[in-house]
C-alpha cells in the first residue's frame, strides 16, 4: 500500500511522511536476519532477509488400497485437503528518508527477535556517517561493503530475476514506459550510473566489472550550478523548474548562429550550438525555470553522448541509466533518452531500471547472504507487499515532494524451484509471454480493469466460503478486498506501477494479495467436488469414445478437450454459469461450442499431421481441475499414448484459480491409472510423466519454467507442445514461436475478448502450428 | 612588430590599440588581390594575396670562352655581381578586432590599386552581419564560403607549409611548447574546434572531413555560465579569474565522499567526482575565481574526453586543438593537456597551432584562389612580417588585455622551387634538422641569443658596406638592426620563447 495510499493523498504528503508507520513497511522483522543497509545523500534504504509463515492448501490421497473397487467410494471425496503452515524465504527492501533513520533503528531494535544477527551489511556514501548510529541502535556490528560491487551485484540480481525489471522511457508514446522482456543472458551491458558524478561501468559477468570511464557533469554539477543560478537548493525543486523552463531562450541554436540549419555538416537549426552560449553575450535576466532546463539538457546530452561513445567503443548495446539524477525522474529520463536516440541514431536504447534505487541495497545484503547461496535460487517479486514505480505526471500527483517525504518497498519471495527457459522456444531472447501490453493498449486496460474489479465480490465470497470454520475469515476477505482493489486504483492510474501491465499480472497480484491474508486456495474444495465428480465419468467417456471410427473419435477428442475448457472459474461467464446452475454438464458444454469453421481453425492440418508418424514425445500444459483434466485432457493424451507417443502432463506447482495442481494432478493420475490400463501401464512404463511447471500463475511464462521440467522436455526429445486455456494459449504465448509443432487451443469465455478477435463468446481457437525449420526434420 | 611591440608596452596596450597603425599592418596593399575575411564574434581575420617587389643579388659568369687559360683570369673578378628588382607572391594574413573592422575597410580602399579584384570570400558566423558594410566599402562582391570548409583547408595548408606549426603545452616543463616537426603526410588527423560550442572533425584528405561529433558544452558556455555566476562578462576576464582560483573549493571530489581514493575503482582522492558538486549542499558563498576555475575545469575535462574517445573510436592519434575558447590561452591548453592526458594516458597528445586563429581566412582566401593553385607550391613563414606567439605569463604580461586590443599578423611568401623531403633519409617522419633546440636548452639560449646580439653591429656594418653606392642604406640598415634587435629582445623575454621552435644558428 505504502507509497501509493501517500501519492494519492497529493498534497497532505508532507504530514503523512512524518508518520511513517514502521509496522506496515518493516514486515516480518521477528524472523528477520543478514540485514544490509545502503544510505545514500538523502535516501537510506534498508535490506533484511526474512523466513515468512503463510498457510498453504495440502491435498493427500486418502488410503484407497483397502477398497476393492471404484464403486465403494462413492460418496467420499477422492483426496484430503489440509491447510498447512510453510515457511519460505523472503527478502524485505526498504526505502526511506534518512531523517526517520534513527526512528527506523529503534523500530527494528524493538522487533528484532532473532539474536543470530551479528552484522550488518552497509554502503553508499553515508555508510560511515550513521556507522556508529547504527552499531550502539542495533548492537550490530557494521561491515562495509564497496559500493560499486553493491550496486552490479543488485543490478545483476534485479535484471535476472524481476521481469520486465528494465523499461525504455517514451514521453510522447501512447504508454511512457514499454518494459523489456527479461532476457536470459543479460551479460554484458553497460551500467550509467548518475550520482554527484557519472560512473560508467562494463559489466561482462556476474563478477566481472570494470569501470571504463566517468564524467564530473554529473547530478552533483546540476544540482550545484543550479543551486548557484537559480538559488533553489533542493534537486526537486530544481528538477521542477527545469520541466517548466525554456532552454531556447538560454542556449545559442545553430539557427541563432547561422539563421537556419547547418545543411552541409547535417546539423539542424534547432540544435543547441552552445549550451548557455545566449548569457555570455546578453545583458539580460534569464529566469531560473530557462537556465535550469539549460543546465538539464547540457548535462543529460553531455552524459548521453559519453555513454554511447563507450557503448561504440565496447561494443555494447544495452544500456542502463542509474542513480539519483534518474530515479524515477521522467524529465530527466526524457532528457537522456533523447540525447541516446540523437547520438546513436536510435542503434542503442537508453534503459532504465524499476527498482534502480534499490541496487546498492540489494547488492550490500547479496554480500552478505553469500553462505545463503541466493544466485542459486529464482525469485519473484512480491506484488502484495511492493509498491509501484512512481507516477510520471507531477500535475496529478506532486510526486517528487510526496516521494522524498515517505517511504517504498519492495519484496520478493524464494521460489520452490529454480527457473530457467523452455528448451523449446524458438528464440528465447525475443520471447514475449504476454499477447496484449496494457500499458500500450489504452482500451484493453480499461476493459481489463472494469473486469477484475467486477469480478472482486465473487472473489471475496469465494474466499470466506472457502474458509466457512474460520469466523475471522469474513475480516481477512475484506482487507484482501481493500489491498486488491487499492492495487487496481493505482493501476487505473499508473499502469506502469509493476512493470507491464498484463492480463497475467492482474491475475498474478491477485493470487499474491490472497496468499497474503491467507487464503491460500480458494478453490480446493470446488476442484476437490469437481475432480471427484468428473473422475465418476472418466470410463463412459473413454468408452463412447473408442466406439468412433478414427477420424470421428479425433474429431470428438478435440471436442471433448475444448468443452472441457468451457469449465473455467478463471473466466466471468462460466464462473456465473456454475455457480447458477452447477448441473451445467459436459454435453452441454460440447453443445455450446462454436461449429466449424472455428475462429482459429488449423484442425485439418491437425489430422492430416496425425495420420503421418506418431510424435515422439508431448508435452501438455494443462489447465483446470474437474471436468477439463479428467474428461478432455486424459482422453485425448490416452489416444497419443496409444498411439506411441510419451506424453508429459506440466501443471501449476502452486494454486491458481481452479487450475490443477501438480500434487492434485498425481492424486488423480492415479485414480486414473487404477480406472484405466493403458493410463496404469504408461505409468508404469514412464511413458506418462507429470512435472511442475514452477508457476502458481493462471498465465504462462515460458521462460520462467521449473528446471527439472526443462531437463524432462530435452531428455525425452519432445517434439509437440499443447498449451490449453485462456490464461496460458491466449493471454500469454499466442504469439509464441516453438521450435518444435505445438498447439494452442483454447474456447474464448468472455465476450469482450471473442469481439476483439472478430468472434462471439464461446469461440473456439485451435491453433496447430509447425516451424519452417523443422519440418526438414521428419 | 605588431603584437610584441604593444605587449611590451604593457599596461599602455590599450591606448595604443586605438591608434591601429593600419601603413604597418596592410603592407603592399598597391598590389592585393584576391582578398579573403574571416569575422568571428570578436576578431576579424583578413587575407589578401600581394605580388613583392623587391632587390636580389644575382651573379652572373663573364664570358671566359675567349680566354685560353686559367692563368689569364687573374685580376678580373670570377663573376659579375648585380642587383635586380624581383616580383615573388606573398599572403598576408592579418587579425584585430571587429570594433575596427570599418576604419580598416576604409584603409584598404584608399590603398587599393588592383582593380581586377572583384569578390572578397568571406567566411564566420559574422560574415553575413557585416556583408553590407563591406561591399558598400571595397565595392567587393562578398562572396560566402562553407566556414568548416575553410577552417580545415586553412589547417592544412599551415600544417602542411608552416615547419613547426603545431606544438605540446606542458606548462611546468623547462619549455612550455614544445613544437612539432612536420610530417610530410599530415592526414589523417581530427580537429576539435572550441568555439561557441565543440565540432569535432576527422580530416583524412585535403578535401575528406567528416564532424563526426561535437557537443554544445564549449567556450559559449565558459563564457555565458561564467558571466552568470561570477558577473564578469569579459571572456578573457573571466580566463583571468579561472587561472587564480581553486577548483577544489567548489568541485566535490573523489576524497570528499570516500574519506580518500577510492582504489578498487582506481580512483585517487583528488579527483573531480562532481564538478559543482560542493554547491549544492553547501551554504557558502564562493568565489568567482573558484567558480571560474572550476567551470574551466568541467569544460575542458569534458572536451578532453570527448576528443580522446572519438580518436580512440577512429584510430587516429593526431589531435588539434583550436577556436576561440583555446587560441592561445595557457588556461585553457593547460586544462585540456592535462585532460587529454589523464583520459588516455599519454597515448594522444593534445595539438595546438601556432596560427589556428588564421585558419578560417586562410581557407577562405584558397577557396577564392583555387586557380591559382596554391597548393602545388611550397611556402614559407615570413618572420620579418609575422607576429609571434603570445606570452604565457599573465603576470609579466597583461596578454589577454593586450591582445584583444591589439592586431597580429602573419606573411608567407611563395618559394620558387616546390620543397620535398631528401628522398635518402631514413625516417622522414622523425628528422630533425636541427641539433639543438634553444627553447629547452636555457644555457645555450642565453649564450647564442647574447651571440647574435653582439654579432649585430658587424652585421649592420657589413650591410651598409654593400652597398656603398646607396647613401640611404645607412638608414634602412639602422631600421634592420632596430628589427632584429627586437625580435631578439622578443624571444629573450617571451615564452621560454614565442613561437617557432628555436635553434641555432
Amino acid at each position: 500500500m505504502a507509497l501509493c495510499g501517500v501519492a494519492d493523498t497529493g498534497s497532505h504528503s508532507m504530514d503523512k511522511s512524518i508518520t511513517l508507520p514502521p509496522d506496515e513497511i518493516f514486515r516480518n522483522l521477528e524472523n528477520a536476519k543478514r540485514f544490509a543497509i545502503d544510505i545514500g545523500g538523502s535516501l537510506t534504504k534498508l535490506a533484511y532477509y526474512s523466513t515468512v509463515q503463510h498457510k498453504v492448501a495440502k491435498v493427500r490421497s486418502f488410503d484407497h488400497s483397502a477398497k476393492v473397487s471404484l464403486q465403494e467410494t462413492d460418496g467420499d471425496p477422492l483426496y484430503e485437503i489440509s491447510v498447512q503452515e510453510e515457511i519460505t524465504a523472503r527478502l524485505h527492501f526498504i526505502k526511506f528518508e534518512n531523517a526517520y533513520i534513527e526512528t527506523c533503528l529503534d523500530f527494528i531494535k524493538d522487533h528484532l527477535v532473532n539474536t543470530e544477527t551479528k552484522v550488518i551489511k552497509a554502503t553508499g556514501g553515508g555508510a560511515h556517517k550513521f556507522k556508529d548510529l547504527i552499531e550502539k541502535k542495533l548492537k550490530l556490528k557494521v561491515d562495509k561493503e564497496d559500493e560499486m560491487t553493491c550496486l552490479i551485484k543488485g543490478c545483476n540480481f534485479v535484471l535476472k530475476n524481476i521481469p520486465h525489471e528494465a523499461f525504455v522511457y517514451a514521453k510522447h508514446a501512447d504508454s511512457e514506459f514499454r518494459f523489456q522482456h527479461t532476457h536470459p543472458d543479460i551479460f554484458p551491458y553497460l551500467l550509467i550510473n548518475i550520482g554527484s558524478g557519472v560512473s560508467i561501468v562494463k559489466v561482462e559477468a556476474e563478477d566481472k566489472f570494470e569501470r571504463i570511464g566517468g564524467s564530473s557533469i554529473g547530478g552533483g554539477t546540476f544540482w550545484g550550478l543550479g543551486a548557484l543560478l537559480t538559488k533553489t537548493k533542493r534537486f526537486d525543486e530544481l528538477l521542477q523548474l527545469a520541466s517548466k523552463g525554456q532552454h531556447t531562450n538560454v542556449d545559442m541554436l545553430v539557427k541563432d548562429i547561422y539563421g537556419g540549419a547547418y545543411g552541409s555538416l547535417g546539423l539542424t537549426g534547432d540544435l543547441i550550438a552552445s549550451s548557455f552560449g545566449k548569457s555570455a553575450t546578453t545583458d539580460k535576466e534569464f529566469s531560473k525555470e530557462d537556465m535550469a532546463k539549460s543546465l538539464l539538457h547540457m548535462i543529460s546530452n553531455d552524459i548521453g553522448q559519453l555513454a554511447c561513445l563507450y557503448a561504440k567503443l565496447h561494443n555494447l548495446t544495452r544500456v542502463y541509466f542509474g542513480g539519483f539524477f534518474i530515479r524515477g525522474h521522467p524529465v530527466t529520463m526524457h532528457t537522456i533518452t533523447y540525447s541516446i536516440n540523437f547520438f546513436t541514431k536510435g542503434e542503442v536504447q537508453a534503459l532504465f531500471l524499476r527498482h534502480e534505487g534499490y541496487l546498492g541495497a540489494i547488492g550490500a545484503f547479496l554480500k552478505g547472504a553469500e553462505e545463503d547461496n541466493p544466485n542459486q535460487y529464482s525469485w519473484g517479486e512480491n506484488y502484495a507487499g511492493s509498491s509501484g514505480l512512481m507516477s510520471v505526471s507531477p500535475e496529478l500527483n506532486p510526486i517528487q515532494r510526496a516521494r522524498s517525504g515517505t517511504f517504498d518497498m519492495l519484496e520478493m519471495d524464494r521460489l520452490e524451484r529454480q527457473l530457467v527457459n523452455l528448451p523449446l522456444l524458438q528464440d528465447a531472447t525475443s520471447y514475449i509471454p504476454d499477447t496484449v501490453d496494457l500499458t500500450e493498449d489504452a482500451l484493453a486496460r480499461e476493459y481489463w480493469l472494469y473486469c477484475f474489479e467486477e469480478a472482486l465480490d465473487g472473489v471475496v465470497k469465494r474466499a470466506i466460503a472457502s474458509q466457512k470454520d474460520q469466523p475471522e475469515a469474513v475480516e481477512r476477505a475484506e482487507k484482501f478486498r481493500q489491498k486488491y482493489r487499492h492495487k487496481l486504483q493505482t493501476l487505473r492510474h499508473q499502469p506502469f506501477a509493476y512493470g507491464s501491465l498484463t492480463v497475467r499480472s492482474l491475475l498474478d497480484t491477485r493470487e499474491h494479495c490472497l496468499n497474503e491474508f491467507n487464503f491460500p486456495d480458494p478453490y480446493s474444495k470446488i476442484k476437490q467436488k469437481e475432480n471427484d465428480m468428473a473422475l465418476k465419468y472418466y470410463l463412459k467417456v473413454v468408452k463412447s469414445v473408442e466406439e468412433l471410427s478414427w477420424e470421428q473419435r479425433q474429431f470428438n477428442l478435440v471436442k471433448g478437450l475444448l468443452a472441457g475448457n468451457v469449465f473455467d472459474w478463471g473466466a466471468k461467464a462460466v464462473s456465473d454459469v456454475l455457480e447458477s446452475d452447477p448441473e451445467f454438464g459436459f454435453e452441454q458444454a460440447k453443445q455450446q461450442l462454436q461449429e466449424r469453421p472455428w475462429l482459429v481453425d488449423a484442425y485439418n492440418q491437425w489430422i492430416e499431421r496425425l495420420k503421418g508418424p506418431p510424435h515422439k514425445c508431448a508435452l501438455f500444459f494443462v489447465d483446470n481441475s474437474g471436468i477439463d483434466i479428467i474428461l478432455g485432457v486424459f482422453p485425448f493424451i490416452r489416444e497419443l499414448l496409444i498411439r506411441g507417443t510419451e506424453v508429459v502432463l506440466a501443471s501449476n506447482s502452486g494454486p491458481a484459480l481452479n487450475d490443477v495442481t501438480n500434487s492434485e494432478l498425481q492424486i488423480l493420475t492415479e485414480r486414473i491409472a487404477a480406472m484405466d490400463p493403458v493410463i496404469h501401464a504408461a505409468l508404469k512404463e514412464d511413458r506418462l510423466a507429470l512435472v511442475q511447471n514452477g508457476s502458481s500463475s493462471p498465465c504462462l511464462d515460458l521462460s520462467r519454467l521449473d528446471k527439472v521440467l526443462a531437463t524432462v522436455v530435452r531428455e525425452r526429445g519432445t517434439d509437440l507442445v499443447i498449451i490449453e486455456g485462456m490464461g496460458r494459449a491466449i493471454h500469454t504465448n499466442y504469439y509464441a514461436m516453438l521450435s518444435c509443432e505445438s498447439l494452442k487451443l483454447a474456447v474464448i469465455k468472455n465476450s469482450w475478448l471473442a469481439d476483439r478477435l472478430g468472434g462471439k463468446i464461446f469461440s473456439v481457437v485451435f491453433k496447430y502450428e509447425v516451424p519452417s525449420k523443422a519440418q526438414g526434420q521428419h | 612588430m605588431a603584437l610584441c611591440g604593444v605587449a611590451d608596452t604593457g599596461s599602455h596596450s590599450m591606448d595604443k590599440s586605438i591608434t591601429l597603425p593600419p601603413d604597418e599592418i596592410f603592407r603592399n596593399l598597391e598590389n592585393a588581390k584576391r582578398f579573403a575575411i574571416d569575422i568571428g564574434g570578436s576578431l576579424t581575420k583578413l587575407a589578401y594575396y600581394s605580388t613583392v617587389q623587391h632587390k636580389v643579388a644575382k651573379v652572373r659568369s663573364f664570358d671566359h670562352s675567349a680566354k685560353v687559360s686559367l692563368q689569364e683570369t687573374d685580376g678580373d673578378p670570377l663573376y659579375e655581381i648585380s642587383v635586380q628588382e624581383e616580383i615573388t607572391a606573398r599572403l598576408h594574413f592579418i587579425k584585430f578586432e571587429n570594433a575596427y573592422i570599418e576604419t580598416c575597410l576604409d584603409f584598404i580602399k584608399d590603398h587599393l590599386v588592383n582593380t581586377e579584384t572583384k569578390v572578397i570570400k568571406a567566411t564566420g558566423g559574422g560574415a553575413h552581419k557585416f556583408k553590407d558594410l563591406i561591399e558598400k566599402k571595397l565595392k567587393l562582391k562578398v562572396d560566402k564560403e562553407d566556414e568548416m570548409t575553410c577552417l580545415i583547408k586553412g589547417c592544412n595548408f599551415v600544417l602542411k607549409n608552416i615547419p613547426h606549426e603545431a606544438f605540446v603545452y606542458a606548462k611546468h616543463a623547462d619549455s612550455e611548447f614544445r613544437f612539432q616537426h612536420t610530417h610530410p603526410d599530415i592526414f589523417p588527423y581530427l580537429l576539435i574546434n572550441i568555439g561557441s560550442g565543440v565540432s569535432i572533425v576527422k580530416v583524412e584528405a585535403e578535401d575528406k572531413f567528416e564532424r563526426i561529433g561535437g557537443s554544445s558544452i564549449g567556450g559559449g558556455t565558459f563564457w555565458g555560465l561564467g558571466a552568470l555566476l561570477t558577473k564578469t562578462k569579459r571572456f578573457d576576464e573571466l580566463l583571468q579569474l579561472a587561472s587564480k582560483g581553486q577548483h577544489t573549493n567548489v568541485d566535490m571530489l573523489v576524497k570528499d565522499i570516500y574519506g580518500g581514493a577510492y582504489g578498487s575503482l582506481g580512483l585517487t582522492g583528488d579527483l573531480i567526482a562532481s564538478s559543482f558538486g560542493k554547491s549544492a549542499t553547501t551554504d557558502k558563498e564562493f568565489s568567482k575565481e573558484d567558480m571560474a576555475k572550476s567551470l574551466l575545469h568541467m569544460i575542458s575535462n569534458d572536451i578532453g574526453q570527448l576528443a580522446c574517445l572519438y580518436a580512440k573510436l577512429h584510430n587516429l592519434t593526431r589531435v588539434y586543438f583550436g577556436g576561440f575558447f583555446i587560441r592561445g590561452h595557457p588556461v585553457t591548453m593547460h586544462t585540456i593537456t592535462y585532460s587529454i592526458n589523464f583520459f588516455t594516458k599519454g597515448e594522444v597528445q593534445a595539438l595546438f597551432l601556432r596560427h589556428e586563429g588564421y585558419l578560417g581566412a586562410i581557407g577562405a582566401f584558397l577557396k577564392g584562389a583555387e586557380e591559382d593553385n596554391p597548393n602545388q607550391y611550397s611556402w614559407g613563414e615570413n618572420y620579418a612580417g609575422s607576429s609571434g606567439l603570445m606570452s604565457v605569463s599573465p603576470e609579466l604580461n597583461p596578454i589577454q588585455r593586450a591582445r584583444s586590443g591589439t592586431f597580429d599578423m602573419l606573411e608567407m611568401d611563395r618559394l620558387e622551387r616546390q620543397l620535398v623531403n631528401l628522398p635518402l633519409l631514413q625516417d622522414a617522419t622523425s628528422y630533425i634538422p636541427d641539433t639543438v633546440d634553444l627553447t629547452e636548452d636555457a644555457l645555450a639560449r642565453e649564450y647564442w641569443l647574447y651571440c647574435f646580439e653582439e654579432a649585430l653591429d658587424g652585421v649592420v656594418k657589413r650591410a651598409i658596406a654593400s652597398q656603398k653606392d646607396q647613401p640611404e642604406a645607412v638608414e634602412r640598415a639602422e631600421k634592420f638592426r632596430q628589427k632584429y634587435r627586437h625580435k631578439l629582445q622578443t624571444l629573450r623575454h617571451q615564452p621560454l620563447l614565442s613561437r617557432r621552435r628555436m635553434t641555432w644558428p
